[in-house]
C-alpha cells in the first residue's frame, strides 16, 4: 500500500513538471526552425539549382580535394581521407586537428564526392556524424553553403581540408592528390 | 548561416603562429550540439508513453551536449537530457553522459584511448545516441532488445572506458570495454523486477560491458558483439518484506547490418540472462529470454525512407507463451504479458540535416515491454492491441 501511495504522489508532480517543460520545448523548436533551418534550406536550394544546371553530367571527374596552403602532406589515401570525413580521425601525417568543411547533405557536389571519391553516401556519412555527436564520441564536420564559401574558408583556416569542382577551384587552396 | 556552432575565435591569428598551443587555440575547439523531439501516440488498447489510449503528446526529448577539446589528446563531453515519457520518465534534467577522454595513441590508421566519468553504454548499434530521433530506426527503438522502460539503465554508465579504433582500407575495427556502476534512477525499474515500486533503493555494483564492431567497406557491412554483465544490489531501508537481493544481467546481442544506396536489412538478437538472488524471503529466480528483430528499409528518394519490421520479445524462453507464468496463483497476470510481438511499418522524411518527421503504425500481439506504472493492472491489458506514433524532431 506505502509503495502504491507514493507513487501516485510521484505522478502528480512529474506531471506538472512535464507541463512547463513542454512550453520550452516548443519555443526551443520553433526559435531553431525559424533560425537555422528554413533559411539555410531555401538559400542551399537555390545555389544548388544554378550549380546543378552548370554541371550536370561530367561531375565525377571534376572534383578535387583541397587544402589549405600551409599543409606539409600532398597526397593522401583514400582510405585515410574516409576516416578524416567520417570526422573519426582528425590525424594526417604531421597534420593534426584537422578542421574538415563539408558542403549540405543534399548539395550536388557533396553527393558525387562522397560517391566517387569516398565509395559512399552522403546519408552514411551523415549517420556516422549523428552517432558519434550526439554519444560525445565526435565532432560534426563544419558545413558550408556554396563551393566559393568552400575555397574560401579553405584557403583561410590553416589544417583545413575540404572539395571543390574543379571550375570553382583557385589557387589560394591546394590540390590534393590522391593515393589509389 | 551557422550550420555549425563552432567558436572561432581567431582563425587568422592563428594563421600567424599555427602549431603553437595558445588559449586561443584551446577555446577554439568548442562544440555545442542539441534536439528536441515531440511526439504523438495513439494505441488501441493498452498504454506507452502516457494515456496514449486517448491519445497523447507525453513523449519528448530534449537535449544540448557540448564537447571540449583543449588539447590534443584531452577531450571532455557533457550532455544534459530532459525526456518525459508518460510515467516512465517524469521531464526532469539529468546528465546523460559527462566524461573526460584522454588519447592514449593516435596514428594515422588508429586510436586508442581511455574514457572517465560517466559514458554512454555501446549496447548494440542504436544505444548510444538513442534520444536523438535521427539515428534511431523509425519513432520508436525496437522494444525487445532497447527497452524504453530502463532507458537510464541501459544508456549510461559511471566508471572507465577503454576504446581502441583500427582503420584499414576495407575493414575496420572498433573495440570497447568498460568498467563501471549502471545508473538505476529509472521509475519502472522496482516494479519490473518485484511487480511493485518497494521502499528500498535499487543501487549499481560492479559491473562490465564490451562491443567489438567491424565494419567492411566503411559500413557497406557491419557486424557487432556485445557482451555485459551488469550488476544491482537492493537497499532494503525500511522495507518491510525485501530484506536484500542481487540482480545480475548478461545481456549477448549479435548485430548485422548490410548498407546499399537503396537498401538497409539489419537484424539484432539478444540473448538476456536475468538473475535475482539473496532475497531471503523470496525464493531466487532465474531468467532466459530471447529478443530479435528483423529490419528492411528502403530509401524511395534521398529524404523519404520507408521502413519494415518484425520485433519479437520472449521473457523466459522455457515457457514461451506465458502459459505457466499465467497458472501462478500469486501473480494473476495473464500469459501475453510475458511476450510482444510487432510489426512495424514507417516512414520517415528527413527535410534537411536539421528537421526530420517520421511516423509508424505497430501491430502488436503480447505487452512484454509495457510498463506496469501505466497499466497499473495487467489483467486488464489488452493482447491484441494498434500503436500509431508521429514524430517531430530537429536537432544542430
Amino acid at each position: 500500500m506505502l509503495a502504491v501511495y507514493k507513487q501516485d504522489k510521484s505522478i502528480n508532480n512529474t506531471q506538472r513538471i512535464a507541463f512547463s517543460k513542454k512550453y520550452a520545448l516548443i519555443g526551443f523548436a520553433l526559435t531553431l526552425l525559424l533560425n537555422t533551418s528554413f533559411s539555410g534550406a531555401v538559400e542551399e536550394s537555390s545555389s544548388h539549382i544554378d550549380e546543378s544546371k552548370e554541371n550536370s553530367g561530367q561531375r565525377k571527374e571534376s572534383i578535387v580535394v583541397i587544402t589549405n596552403l600551409m599543409t606539409q602532406e600532398e597526397s593522401i589515401a583514400v582510405h585515410n581521407l574516409r576516416s578524416i570525413f567520417a570526422m573519426r580521425l582528425r590525424r594526417w601525417g604531421k597534420e593534426d586537428r584537422l578542421e574538415v568543411f563539408v558542403l549540405p547533405d543534399d548539395h550536388p557536389t557533396h553527393s558525387s564526392f562522397t560517391k566517387s571519391i569516398l565509395h559512399t553516401f552522403p546519408h552514411n556519412l551523415r549517420r556516422i556524424w549523428d552517432r558519434r555527436a550526439y554519444s560525445g564520441t565526435g565532432q560534426l564536420p563544419n558545413v558550408v553553403s556554396t563551393e566559393e564559401e568552400m575555397i574560401e574558408k579553405v584557403s583561410n583556416t590553416p589544417n583545413s581540408i575540404g572539395y571543390v569542382t574543379k571550375h570553382h577551384y583557385r589557387d589560394s587552396a591546394k590540390v590534393v592528390e590522391l593515393e589509389r | 548561416m551557422k550550420h555549425h556552432w563552432q567558436l572561432h575565435l581567431s582563425t587568422i591569428l592563428l594563421a600567424g603562429s599555427a602549431g603553437a598551443v595558445s588559449a586561443q587555440d584551446a577555446l577554439k575547439e568548442i562544440d555545442f550540439h542539441g534536439f528536441a523531439t515531440q511526439s504523438y501516440l495513439y494505441s488501441s488498447e493498452n498504454n506507452f508513453f502516457g494515456e496514449s489510449s486517448d491519445g497523447s503528446f507525453d513523449f519528448f526529448e530534449l537535449g544540448i551536449n557540448t564537447l571540449w577539446a583543449p588539447t590534443k589528446k584531452l577531450k571532455l563531453a557533457v550532455q544534459a537530457v530532459a525526456r518525459d515519457a508518460g510515467n516512465t520518465d517524469d521531464g526532469s534534467i539529468r546528465l546523460d553522459y559527462g566524461f573526460l577522454e584522454y588519447q592514449l595513441l593516435t596514428t594515422s590508421s588508429s586510436n586508442t584511448g581511455i574514457r572517465v566519468g560517466r559514458v554512454v553504454n555501446p549496447l548494440g548499434f542504436y544505444n548510444e545516441s538513442r534520444d536523438v530521433a535521427a539515428t534511431r530506426p523509425g519513432t520508436l527503438l525496437p522494444q525487445s532488445i532497447y527497452f524504453d522502460v530502463n532507458r537510464n539503465l541501459a544508456l549510461s554508465s559511471d566508471g572507465v572506458f577503454i576504446f581502441y579504433d583500427k582503420f584499414s582500407e576495407q575493414n575496420d575495427l572498433s573495440f570497447q570495454l568498460s568498467i563501471a556502476e549502471p545508473r538505476t534512477r529509472d521509475p519502472d525499474l522496482e516494479p519490473a523486477l518485484f511487480g511493485t515500486s518497494r521502499p528500498g533503493s535499487l543501487e549499481g555494483t560492479t559491473s562490465w560491458l564490451g562491443r567489438v564492431l567491424y565494419e567492411h567497406d566503411f559500413g557497406k557491412i557491419r557486424l557487432a558483439l556485445t557482451a555485459a554483465d551488469l550488476n544491482l544490489e537492493y537497499q532494503p531501508k525500511n522495507d518491510p518484506i525485501i530484506r536484500d537481493g542481487d540482480l545480475s544481467f548478461q545481456p549477448i546481442i549479435l548485430s548485422a547490418q548490410y548498407n546499399t544506396e537503396k537498401w538497409e536489412l539489419t537484424t539484432e538478437w539478444a540473448r538476456r540472462k536475468t538473475e535475482l538472488t539473496n532475497l531471503e524471503v523470496l525464493p531466487d529466480w532465474k531468467l532466459a529470454g530471447t529478443s530479435y528483430f528483423l529490419q528492411a528499409a528502403y530509401r524511395i528518394s534521398n529524404s523519404l525512407t520507408v521502413q519494415l519490421r518484425y520485433d519479437s520479445l520472449v521473457w523466459d524462453n522455457d515457457d514461451k507463451k506465458g502459459e505457466e507464468f499465467a497458472s501462478n496463483p500469486f501473480y494473476p497476470y495473464p500469459g501475453y504479458t510475458r511476450y510482444a510481438k510487432d510489426w512495424t511499418l514507417g516512414l520517415r522524411w528527413d527535410i534537411n540535416q536539421h528537421l526530420l518527421i517520421s511516423a509508424e503504425v505497430h501491430d502488436i500481439k503480447g505487452t512484454g515491454w509495457l510498463s506496469l506504472l501505466e497499466n497499473p493492472n495487467p489483467a486488464a491489458m489488452e493482447k491484441d492491441w494498434r500503436l500509431f506514433a508521429v514524430t517531430a524532431s530537429v536537432r544542430f
